[in-house]
């Protein structure tokens, strides 16, 4: 047991110093806040490695501590040399004396308690849902005992095993896998630690993001709550499914995105950069996320943005970079053969184009039993239909559009592959429905919190934290 | 304006609470959470899996890995393909592999059950064994 937590914390620890390093990269005024910067410091440790892991395997190289550790030692030589005159605690600063009202201290209080159920629920058992084990689990597992990645690991994938989805990107599998390694050996009830743990480092950054929106301690800590208590969210974040892990990147490109425009801060829009790369290897709808972060820059340039605020090069360069990036898989699936299940040459063979109105009320109706469905996701969605509706006239402005843009191209996206899969569209948009909601839930709460703070008005409190 | 929209949001923040704490009650008593937790939380891991996998199911694949050689390839009988089982199955047992006309068959609860070419080569007990290829 004390084992156990030892090696928990030394993964966490760890895993963030690699993040750390890297957000001080592009931190260089010091603006991120520590919440901020402990939370993205875990999420995009966790990222890097995953892909390191990747890098590794094409090289042949074996996948030990020293193999993926030793690289970022530069890294944190040239940060120590750096920042040598910067102490760690002017780095961070997290230890404010803080004032809570009754309010908020329930709050912290109910939020903490969900966090813990998290962890209990995603402790309790080993990997076993169906996901984890048909996919992500035994990936990692064919990865870890494998040490490397296998001689023609793709191939093997599409014959040797149905179900296991081989175009799928391997974040979640090469994390899982990373875990192990820093175990020591296999353990898939331990491992699962890594789902909370992401879930408390993503709260960290939702709540901190959303008080520098709102400047509200009270509402930031009200819409934390309500995030992190929806059933389905809380579920999720437990159970092994990668869909948590696509929530919280592809939630955490457009908060990014959304305070780089407001705040007109370049760290937000790195931030974005590294988050939307972390959910293109996360699940295969980050090619969605990747192609809304583009129009969204693009149509902010173009739009917004005054001509001081004209994208320069290091963002062009950015974009270039992440598209490189999202083309490298494309091609490099190709090249492999690997097609999706739903996407490949078969997809428009024998399309049934007059059987579109039926998949979309096979879609409408799931989607409204989704949306009234207080269990799994409270009063969230239909809190949030009111609000379009009752907002619908400054949904242009940059405060509202930048959040709800990307919930409806996204949500749309998903649509459209629904309407094209040659799947049993009904059992397609019954077994999948419920977890791409996930992906945008942050960013509707995020909205709430918004509109809520406009209709509250500056009767809410506002103070430091 | 001001005191509707305070008070607005005060009653939504309890119905949010009071519809969490409803469904978690619903899930602990008519979902029978409380009384899985209650089984798994005194359970070491190997406990926790057969509790979650099924004892029966558990101890077949428990069984199965200790006896099978390590890379064997098998078929699984009594277990509904593509289900939950049939995946923690495959998931368990890796690196032994899941084909068909394996050298291996384990057989779940199908007591009886023979195939031309193999002989019983494990048994649990009579409904769950393992049946080999003759050479």
């Amino acid at each position: 047991m004390i084992r156990d937590i030892i090696v928990v914390m030394g993964f966490t620890l760890t895993t963030s110093l690699v993040g750390f390093n890297i957000i001080l990269l592009y931190d260089k005024e010091n603006y991120l806040k520590a919440m901020e910067k402990i939370g993205l410091s875990y999420l995009f440790g966790i990222a890097l490695i995953s892909i390191e892991l990747f890098a590794l395997g094409l090289m042949g190289m074996g996948f030990t501590k020293q193999n993926i550790l030793i690289p970022w030692i530069p890294l944190i030589l040239f940060n120590l040399y750096r920042y040598k005159k910067l102490s760690l605690a002017s780095n961070i600063r997290i230890f404010k004396r803080l004032n809570f009202s009754l309010l908020e201290k329930t709050m912290v209080f109910l939020i903490v308690l969900a966090v813990f159920y998290a962890f209990f629920k995603a402790l309790i058992k080993p990997m076993e849902s169906y996901d984890a084990v048909a996919i992500w689990g035994l990936l990692a597992k064919i990865l870890y005992f494998a040490g490397t990645l296998p001689q023609n690991f793709f191939a093997k994938l599409s014959t040797g095993f149905n179900g296991l989805h081989p175009d799928s990107p391997l974040l979640l599998p090469f994390s899982e896998t990373w875990f192990y390694i820093f175990n020591n050996g296999f353990n898939d009830l331990l491992v699962k630690a890594i789902f909370p743990i992401s879930l408390t480092a993503f709260l960290m950054v939702f709540y901190s993001f959303l008080k520098r929106a709102i400047s509200n301690r009270t509402l930031a800590l009200i819409f934390t709550f309500a995030l992190v208590s929806i059933k389905q969210f809380n579920d999720y974040a437990a159970n092994g499914y990668a869909d948590i892990p696509m929530a919280i990147y592809c939630s955490l490109t457009f908060l990014s995105l959304y305070l780089w425009v407001n705040e007109n801060k370049e760290v937000y829009f790195w931030t974005a950069f590294l988050a939307c790369i972390s959910a293109i290897w996360t699940k295969s709808e980050g090619g969605a996320i990747f192609l809304t972060m583009i129009a969204l820059v693009l149509f902010y340039q173009f739009s917004y943005a005054g001509k001081r605020n004209r994208l320069f090069g290091r963002i062009w360069f950015a974009l270039a970079f992440m598209t490189l990036i999202f083309m490298s898989w494309v091609i490099f699936k190709n090249i492999l053969g690997i097609s999706s299940v739903i996407f490949n040459d078969r997809t428009f063979k024998g399309y049934n184009y007059a059987g579109i109105v039926k998949r979309v009320q096979i879609i409408l109706y799931e989607y409204q039993r989704q949306f009234f469905g207080l269990k799994h996701w409270n009063l969230s969605w239909i809190a949030f239909i009111f609000f379009i509706f009752a907002g619908y006239k400054k949904i242009m402005s940059k405060d509202r559009f930048y959040i709800v843009a990307p919930i409806f191209i996204i949500l749309s996206s998903y649509s459209a592959i629904y309407l094209v899969t040659p799947l049993d569209v009904s059992w397609h948009v019954r077994t999948s429905a419920s977890r791409i909601f996930l992906h945008i839930l942050p960013l509707v709460i995020f909205y709430l919190a918004i509109r809520t703070k406009e209709i509250y008005g500056a009767s809410g409190r506002d103070k430091g934290a | 304006m001001r005191i509707n929209a305070k008070k607005l949001l005060c009653i939504t923040l309890i119905a949010w609470i009071a519809i969490w704490i409803n469904f978690i009650i619903r899930d602990m008593i008519k979902g029978k959470r409380l009384e899985e937790y209650k089984a798994l939380i005194t359970r070491d891991a190997q406990g926790k899996a057969s509790y979650t996998y099924g004892e029966r199911l558990f101890e077949l694949l428990k069984f199965s890995a200790e006896e099978m050689p390590l890379g064997a390839e098998y078929e699984l009988r009594g277990v509904e393909y593509s289900s939950i089982d049939f995946r923690r199955a495959v998931y368990y047992l890796y690196p032994n592999m899941c084909v068909s006309e394996a050298d291996y068959i384990l057989v779940l609860d199908e007591p009886g059950y023979s195939r031309d070419g193999y002989r019983i080569f494990k048994s649990l007990d009579s409904g769950r064994f393992i049946l080999k290829r003759n050479i």
